[in-house]
């Protein structure tokens, strides 16, 4: 192995899809330690809420589970990880030496003695709403946050759950895997990079207020409709509206829902044709006598990805209306939608009637809102663009950016860009 | 279809940018404003088709296009526009442009392009009035004359009122025609009927006296009275007051001038009417829109073009003067003092009238019923014609 210019493990800001490849890319290509800060108390991030990806249309934890296993088969040390973890602060010695961080973690209630075994699940009588499935089922307060948790073990809600007060779980459990005491830990880490992999959270689209998001139940944005199709989602699969669990079939696709929208959103998402294509074609799959109407300005297929729009085409039951949505009204005796709309091909003014309404929400990018929650010394330039995604341009500050934190991506292209940011790690690090 | 080459005019988008201030060059037709507009119709939404004919120059569309008259600018379409390209406005830009296009003249063109043209414009006319004062009264009124004889009543009737009157009346009736033939006659897809001219007649007059249109523009399911409360028809009914006062004040200045000029002839009917009904409504009707145009809070009043000013500010100042005028005769003022209140008021009113009613804003007081008319007699023809077509 080549020699490095600085022992320093590298810090990957998130463990998501983009964080987690970019590690292993770096520790299998040379002899660099890495160590993931991610958020949530589980690595893996937004992917593993897919139900499927497109264009292959094959479940997202697959892919995953590689990636753990590479993970678990690195020797140790060369990846660390810290889940449930934040970032507070970003200094730099001198330069050239890289930066020292500081990072928070929230208590780790549950040790790695935690089998799984569900027993604290049972007598825990407090239930939170699951973010996992975004806020449409709940779980208990110690909970697996999902069906492919990595780390594999139970987790508190610290909001939820009543603690010394209760304690029902910690006396369920025999492997004695709980410890309602444990307290946070604040630790620095010296590290030589840093690569921002904080990627994205669905922009919030009861901002849209003409679309009725947040007012009318059967209203759902695109995340949710991956639960919801998702065996592992509150509907165990099947494709049921929130408002009385009937078996939808007439479902209207409204594409750039916040995005290039000057008021909300200017950019285009990236991913949320592609998305809807996605959804109707599964939604025919598992609703056979379904008909999705997908409601766009343009459908941004580009390359090869035009062969998924075209097999979108050949199903006559997906029907496009060129025109998007201006106002959603409910039927308050259906729970049905009642969409204006424009026919641009026709120049008609429509009402269309839908029984469920999935909104192509676009891609907000985390770092606009985390990064005021991290303190950085005042010689770091962190370079966030006007939308608020992280673009550095100065390779020898050794400040990357991967996956949405740089720009809205798709699962694919964000595997290649944490294999870019990688790239320039190793490029950065490695004496040649 | 038919296959039609599309015919631009470069010059006509710098023109329309220059009457107005959308940004319909930024339109990326989501068709966003169309399905959010409370007023377009099924058939012929817009304004979407209209943002893409201005951004092309389509002339001869836009020429013969109705739809910028059925707009009342209630602002849906400017405030959910994802790309801020204000339709709102563009639809605006339009009604100044057919204006334009309807005056065979060509002033009114000139008058939207250059604000100095019309502050030149309203100057000559004032000068004009001032002149024809000058030969009629004289500069000062004699000594010792009553003001019947300073001021002739039959001379204003003469020489002010009729002349402006049939002016009006020409100009206004030969723009209406030009309109009606760019935009009826040309339309080879409809022939209406003659009997439907009269038959849909209610809708002129009806349009013309309610500019019911306004009160759509909030389309939400509460009830009527509930939005009279909450306030959401001021701007209709406060329109709706400075268009019937300025209507009245017309027709009484026009042909029972007799009637201001005397202190106690009809009482009643002349000091409720005219003192105290159209003249708080001519003033608190402009001063109401000033305030609007100043706060720029709702989309309506977010822009302003020259033209929209100086039509506030002439009837405004119109409005003003005539009440001094009348106060003056009213409470016996000296006759001198009514004398130079009279002369200052026509150099007032007349550029207001000659200026504004046929070549600029004033003109949609006469424009916009016609257009809600002309436009019910082309729906009805066509369904008329659709049935037609389904019996044989």
């Amino acid at each position: 192995m080549s020699e490095l210019n600085n022992g320093n493990p590298v810090l990957i800001i998130g463990g998501g899809h983009s964080g987690v490849s970019a590690a292993l890319e770096i520790t299998e290509a040379v002899d660099k330690k890495v160590c993931i800060v991610e958020k949530k108390p589980y690595l893996g991030g937004r992917v593993l809420q897919m139900y499927k990806y497109f264009p292959k249309l094959c479940p997202p934890f697959c892919g995953f589970e590689i990636n753990t296993k590479r993970i678990k088969s690195s020797p140790s040390d060369n990846i660390k990880f810290y889940v449930s973890s934040v970032v507070e602060e970003i200094s730099k010695e001198k330069a050239g030496t890289g930066y020292t961080v500081k990072i928070r973690q929230k208590p780790q209630y549950i040790n790695d003695n935690c089998t799984i075994c569900g027993e604290c699940v049972k007598e825990c009588p407090e239930n939170r709403p699951n973010d996992f499935n975004y806020g449409m089922d709940t779980t208990k307060a110690i909970y697996l946050p999902n069906i492919s948790t990595f780390p594999l073990k139970y987790t508190v809600d610290e909001e939820y759950c009543k603690f010394s007060s209760c304690k029902k779980c910690e006396d369920a459990c025999k492997y004695n895997a709980i410890d309602l005491n444990a307290k946070e830990s604040v630790f620095e880490l010296k590290v030589s990079d840093i690569i921002f992999a904080t990627g994205w959270k669905p922009y919030n689209l009861e901002k849209l207020e003409n679309l009725g998001y947040g007012k009318f139940k059967n209203v759902i944005t695109n995340v949710m409709m991956e639960r919801l199709a998702a065996e592992t989602g509150p509907t165990n699969g099947r494709i049921l509206r929130p408002s009385d669990g009937k078996e939808v079939n007439d479902v209207a696709f409204i594409q750039c829902a916040g995005s290039r929208n000057e008021n909300h959103l200017p950019y285009c998402s990236a991913v949320c044709c592609m998305a809807s294509l996605k959804q109707a074609l599964y939604l025919r799959e598992k609703n056979p006598s379904s008909s999705p109407t997908i409601f766009y300005i343009d459908l941004r297929t580009p390359g090869r990805y035009e062969n998924f729009l075209n097999k979108a085409n050949g199903d006559e039951n997906i029907k496009f209306n060129k025109g998007i949505v201006g106002k959603i009204s409910e039927d308050r005796s259906t729970g049905d939608l009642m969409l204006d709309v424009e026919d641009m091909l026709s120049g008609k003014k429509i009402k269309f009637r839908a029984e469920m309404v999935v909104l192509a929400g676009g891609m907000y990018p985390n770092i606009k809102d985390d990064l005021s929650n991290i303190k950085i010394g005042g010689d770091i330039k962190i370079d966030i663009d006007e939308n608020g995604f992280i673009f550095n341009e100065d390779f020898d500050a050794g400040i990357f950016s991967a996956g949405v934190a740089k720009f809205p991506l798709d699962v694919y292209m964000s595997g290649q860009s944490a294999t870019s940011a990688a790239l320039s790690v190793i490029q950065r690090n490695v004496k040649l | 279809m038919k296959n039609t080459a599309v015919k631009t005019d470069n010059e006509l988008v710098k023109y329309i940018k220059e009457v107005g201030e959308s940004n319909f060059k930024k339109c990326f037709q989501c068709g966003t404003c169309s399905a959010v507009c409370p007023l377009s119709t099924e058939d012929r939404p817009f304004p979407r088709k209209e943002m893409i004919m201005a951004g092309w120059g389509m002339k001869e569309q836009l020429v013969s296009d109705l739809d910028p008259w059925l707009c009342y600018y209630c602002g849906e379409c400017s405030k959910n526009c994802p790309r801020k390209a204000e339709p709102g406005e563009l639809m605006m830009s339009l009604r100044r442009f057919l204006i334009s296009a309807y005056d065979w003249t060509g002033i009114s063109k000139i008058l939207y392009k250059s604000k100095y043209a019309e502050y030149i414009a309203i100057l000559i006319v004032a000068l004009g009035v001032l002149i024809e004062w000058a030969v009629l009264f004289g500069l000062h009124p004699a000594a010792g004359a009553t003001l019947a004889q300073a001021v002739s009543p039959d001379k204003i009737d003469y020489f002010f009122d009729w002349p402006i009157t049939a002016f009006l009346g020409v100009m206004l009736t030969s723009f209406i025609y030009n309109m009606f033939r760019k935009t009826v006659l040309s339309d080879a897809g409809v022939k209406i009927p003659l009997k439907l001219y009269f038959t849909e007649a209610w809708s002129l007059i009806f349009n013309f006296f309610t500019q019911y249109r306004y009160a759509k523009c909030d389309d939400s399911e509460e009830s009527s009275s509930k939005k009279l409360a909450s306030g959401k028809y001021n701007f209709w009914l406060t329109h709706l007051f400075l268009m019937i006062s300025y209507v009245i004040l017309f027709i009484g200045i026009v042909f029972f001038l007799d009637w201001f000029q005397a202190e106690n002839s009809l009482p009643y009917l002349h000091i409720i009417l005219f003192d105290y009904f159209a003249s708080i409504g001519l003033i608190f009707g402009t001063v109401y829109f000033t305030v609007k145009r100043l706060s720029k809070k709702i989309e309506r009043s977010k822009f302003s073009h020259h033209t929209d000013w100086m039509f506030v500010i002439l009837l405004f100042l119109t409005g003003v003067t005539g009440v001094l005028l009348r106060a003056s005769i009213v409470y016996n003022y000296s006759v001198s003092a009514i004398f130079y209140i009279y002369l200052a008021h026509l150099m007032i009113l007349f550029p207001m009238l000659v200026i504004e009613v046929p070549f600029s804003k004033w003109s949609h007081l006469a424009y916009r019923p016609v257009a809600i008319y002309f436009a019910n007699l082309k729906e009805k023809a066509k369904s008329l014609n659709n049935e037609n077509a389904e019996i044989s």
